[in-house]
């Protein structure tokens, strides 16, 4: 190609391009003028019935929030409810002098600093022509106050809406969780048509795990209204869909007899019903107020939630994770029956330590004189350290960690609300990939009796129970109900003679003459299988002769007591599982727990409420 | 000065013109929102100076620069 | 270059697939840290950009091969855009890319077969649609079917812009903006404020501007050096178009309701950083052709 037919081509080009480019700019001009010509018909041609109805400006679509779905317990009573609250707002643009009519409305309704700064705050984000709320959550009569002399002030409104109260407090706060008020974030999460017009949200617990059934859909109304913004009337309402009203299988009456029974110290107690993998108490103490939450909680308040040292704010059932200490027991006695390590006749020597041979260190039994000759039923009922030392070294790390874990230890039990924490069962490998370091023998010792790297969460400690209580059959912990009878599959098989073998030394810890728990056992007319646990938070020295009294040690220091029970046990109607924090021994501070929770329990069986109507139940 | 910046001054007073519209408008929108019209600006403000420094390539950078080269020596 | 650049933009398309944010049901979002970028706003830019170079200097009229290519490599970002899902930008992205394939020289017999197979597709259209997109559709057809949503837009809209007159409201004396279809008054819908406010007098002058950034644009393509200049200078201008003629369209009721700016009017990042790109390329283009012809 020489240069100049190069050339000639690129005019070419560029003639063509032209005449294109001419086509694209007819193209332009015929849009727009399409466009304008439609601005013409709009602005000219139908000018008057557009400007009538921009200046009536009468019809007017308002949203209609749903109204949230309520939470009832399994007995129907009411435990999330929604209730009027009024607030007084004030809408900028019809104000002329803002400072006097707040300090004349000061006369008539407490106003604080923190208001009026939020009032400030609010309305620089806000629309001028929009209500900004200058006070909440009026009290009768301060409404009536207000109504009575409110007319005399232009731009003044009060607004009613509905908001979400917990009428039990701080007793089902964790679980429950609370709402708040929607975020910029949260309406990211959904479809920010459908919640137009709500103002809350589930932030935490039930509330935010069925949120979208709780929530409802929002409608609409057509309102007629003066130049001022007023309603004159209403001229169409489509009833928003209100939400789901949602029933949990917590069993109020139970939650509140486990708090109580707490005494105000830290603790979890969680309460299952077996068959049905219904949770009746899910409690985690201290807690908070969730109402506050919904009110929006001051910052002074907040603070002191954060600052207790107690963490009320902290879910212990499902997130804190524990040491399980003895309640392991009953589970590994039933590994080394079943690998037929130990079987009914074995006894081990417990001269009140255990030492592996070739080495110095001595691990000691709870009881330092020792407790003689025992065989396993002896070892659980009187929860003696050293034959479990001497089970775990013959079993070995690798086939306790597998056999427990069809118990559901080291996994999430797959509860949909709130986070749960997994816990931890440990293994060879484990500890290789987490920490990068073998396993010590020493280690495998004291995993004999839950101590070392085991740790639990309260709610994995009570489904391991019920496991055990159905002698192996799977349950699956649910707190939305209704909750009928499951069979799940099995998770594991054991000969009947290694359930029964176990079992019976359960039920000596509580009814036999020398049971860790016998003091609960006194005055009962139903059997209860349990197991006591102390945990070592703070390792006492091994060495040391003189053991210190547990009233020496300050209360941080001192032990977790954990008592794990299922009862009546030849038709397990309820498996529980108790943590006192630093409460000492598990005998003494834990298993009363259980014991109220089983008396109050089988004293009142919902059916019988229901037959004599004392509480309202819808499924009666 | 603006030739210097190989800016294009018509172009660059009709988008001024329209950006101006824009902040006038949005002002009324947001019922008086200075808020609103600071980001505005300031985002007006981001997009200009990308714009500066696009005008700043040669065109041919978006081309590769080989295929650049061999249609110079060509055509000219 | 330009290869590299439409590589790295349909990168930040996938990338949105796997990692975007969600944000009213759609996924369009990529958080960058200090940023929240909507990658398909680039490949508005991008994917002209790609045609114009690989058509650039192309026989006429182009030969099946290249057209088939081109098309593919519009239709590649175009169908990322529709997973995300959003109707409005993947129409904008198509169209800017059609348009170079257009000024780059195809057949008026092709352009008309072109024509009547888009019309064909429509009811396959249809039956790919969300649902959403198409209750807008419907939406427009009706718009009292919808009262709540896009029609209650469409509606108010209308109303604001009527209502404005020959000479408008005057500024900041709008009263439909007042009603509830804000938020979206200072971003898509900002044209109903301002029409309500400045009238038909406003609106003729705003799409004089208009018109002049485009005379202004196609001029500058048209005395473009090469062929890729020329090309590139098209797309932007029809970009621009689109953005124009969409948004006002869809704001007095004319076409449905797809998320589109008024450009360089209305309120939003990644639109107008993408925009002023586009005519800083522009700036560029016409700076060459005066070196190059002194």
């Amino acid at each position: 190609m020489t240069l100049a037919t190069s050339l000639i081509d690129h005019q070419h080009e560029s003639k063509r391009y032209l005449y294109r480019a001419l086509v694209v700019l007819g193209l332009i001009v015929v849009v727009l003028l399409i466009l304008f010509a439609r601005l013409y018909f709009l602005q000219i041609e139908r000018y008057d019935h557009y400007a009538t109805a921009s200046r009536s400006n009468r019809l007017r679509l308002e949203v209609l929030p749903p109204q949230r779905g309520t939470i009832t317990d399994r007995n129907g009573e009411l435990i999330a409810v929604n209730v009027p609250s009024y607030s007084l707002s004030l809408i900028p643009e019809q104000i002329e002098d803002l400072e006097s009519l707040l300090n004349q409305l000061d006369e008539l309704v407490v106003i604080s600093d923190d208001d009026r700064k939020r009032f400030d705050r609010l309305r620089k984000r806000s629309r001028r022509f929009d209500p900004v709320v200058l006070r909440g959550y009026l009290s009768d009569e301060e409404r009536a106050i207000l109504a009575v002399n409110g007319h005399r002030f232009a731009g003044v409104q009060i607004t009613a809406e509905s908001v979400r109260n917990y009428p039990h407090g701080d007793l089902l706060a964790h679980l429950l969780g609370y709402v708040g008020r929607i975020s910029v974030q949260d309406l990211q999460q959904v479809d920010a048509e459908a919640y137009r017009g709500t103002r809350y949200y589930g932030k935490t617990g039930i509330e935010r795990t069925y949120e979208s059934r709780l929530h409802g859909e929002n409608s609409f109304r057509l309102v007629e209204r003066n130049v001022r913004g007023r309603v004159l009337r209403e001229l169409e309402r489509v009833v928003p869909q209100p939400g789901e009203d949602l029933q949990i299988t917590i069993d109020v009456g139970l939650q509140q007899v486990a708090v109580d029974a707490l005494q105000d110290r830290a603790g979890v107690v969680v309460a299952l019903e077996p068959g049905t993998g219904a949770i009746r108490a899910l409690a985690s103490w201290p807690a908070f107020d969730p109402n506050l939450f919904v009110r929006g909680i001051g910052h002074q308040d907040y603070q002191d939630l954060l600052d207790d040292y107690q963490r009320p704010l902290f879910n212990r059932s499902t997130r804190g994770r524990y040491p399980p200490g003895s309640t392991l027991k009953p589970f590994i006695g039933l590994a080394g029956l079943e690998h037929k390590v130990v079987d009914i006749d074995h006894r081990e020597q417990c001269p009140g330590w255990f030492q592996l041979e070739g080495r110095e260190r001595k691990y000691r039994c709870w009881k330092r004189r020792g407790h003689g000759s025992v065989n396993l039923v002896d070892a659980i009922t009187q929860s003696c350290d050293v034959f479990f030392y001497n089970l775990a070294i013959k079993l070995g790390v690798d086939r306790i960690h597998d056999y427990l874990t069809p118990f559901g230890f080291g996994q999430k039990t797959g509860l949909v609300v709130g986070k749960e924490s997994a816990g931890l069962l440990p293994s060879t490998s484990w500890k290789r990939a987490a920490l990068g370091k073998p396993w010590y023998e020493g280690e495998t010792v004291i995993t004999g009796i839950g101590q070392g790297y085991n740790e639990v969460t309260a709610l994995q400690l009570a489904r391991a129970t019920a496991v055990l209580a159905l002698r192996g059959q799977d349950v699956r912990p649910k707190l939305l109900g209704p909750a009928p009878k499951v069979k799940w599959p099995p998770v594991l098989k054991a000969a009947d003679a290694s359930w029964d073998l176990v079992i019976e030394a359960m039920i000596n810890v509580v009814h036999g003459p020398r049971g860790t728990a016998r003091s609960i056992g006194k005055g009962i007319d139903y059997k209860i299988a349990g197991k006591s646990g102390t945990a070592q938070v703070y390792e006492l020295s091994q060495d040391d002769d003189e053991p210190k009294k547990a009233d020496e040690v300050i209360e941080r220091l001192r032990d977790h007591a954990l008592f794990i029970a299922f009862a009546p046990v030849e038709n397990p109607q309820l498996a529980v599982a108790v943590i006192v924090e630093h409460g000492g021994s598990g005998s003494s501070a834990a298993a009363p727990v259980a014991r109220k929770l089983f008396d109050y329990y089988f004293a009142n069986p919902w059916w019988v409420l229901c037959f004599f109507k004392l509480r309202v139940m819808p499924d009666c | 000065m603006l030739k210097r910046i190989r800016l294009d001054p018509v172009l660059l007073t009709l988008i001024l013109a329209l950006m101006a519209v824009g902040l006038l408008v949005s002002f009324s929108a947001s019922g008086g929102s200075t808020a609103v019209v600071k980001s505005q600006l300031l985002r007006m403000l981001v997009g200009l100076a990308v714009m500066v420094l696009a005008a700043q390539l040669p065109s041919v950078f978006f081309i590769e620069w080989r295929h650049c080269c061999l249609y110079s020596v060509c055509c000219y | 270059m330009a290869p590299l650049l439409f590589i790295f933009g349909m990168l930040l398309l996938i990338a949105v697939e796997f990692g975007g944010e969600l944000g009213g049901g759609a996924r369009r979002w990529l958080d960058l840290g200090v940023v929240r970028f909507q990658p398909s706003e680039l490949s508005k830019l991008v994917v002209p950009l790609m045609i114009a170079f690989y058509l650039a200097e192309r026989p006429f009229p182009l030969p099946w091969k290249n057209l088939a290519v081109a098309i593919g490599l519009i239709l590649l970002p175009v169908a990322l855009i529709l997973r995300q899902p959003d109707l409005g930008t993947a129409l904008l992205v198509m169209a800017s890319g059609l348009a170079v394939v257009f000024l780059a020289g195809i057949s008026w017999r092709l352009v008309s077969a072109g024509m009547v197979l888009a019309v064909a597709m429509v009811p396959l259209a249809w039956h790919f649609m969300h649902d959403y997109q198409r209750g807008r559709v419907l939406t427009l057809l009706d718009p009292t079917r919808d009262p709540l949503g896009s029609g209650y837009h469409i509606i108010q809209s209308t109303i604001a812009i009527g209502s404005g007159g020959l000479f408008g409201k005057g500024w900041q004396n709008s009263s439909q903006s007042h009603l509830e279809f804000l938020p979206e008054s200072s971003t898509d819908f900002i044209f109903a404020v301002f029409a309500e406010e400045f009238g038909l007098v406003g609106c003729g002058f705003l799409l004089l501007l208009y018109l002049a950034v485009l005379l202004r644009g196609l001029q500058i393509s048209v005395t473009a050096s090469d062929g890729f200049g020329r090309l590139m200078a098209g797309a932007i201008v029809a970009i621009f178009c689109c953005y124009v003629v969409v948004n006002i369209g869809m704001v007095s009721g004319l076409l449905p309701v797809v998320g589109v700016p008024l450009p360089l009017i209305s309120y939003g990042g990644s639109s107008l950083v993408t925009l002023l790109l586009g005519f800083g390329i522009l700036m560029s283009i016409r700076n060459d052709r005066k070196m190059w012809n002194k």
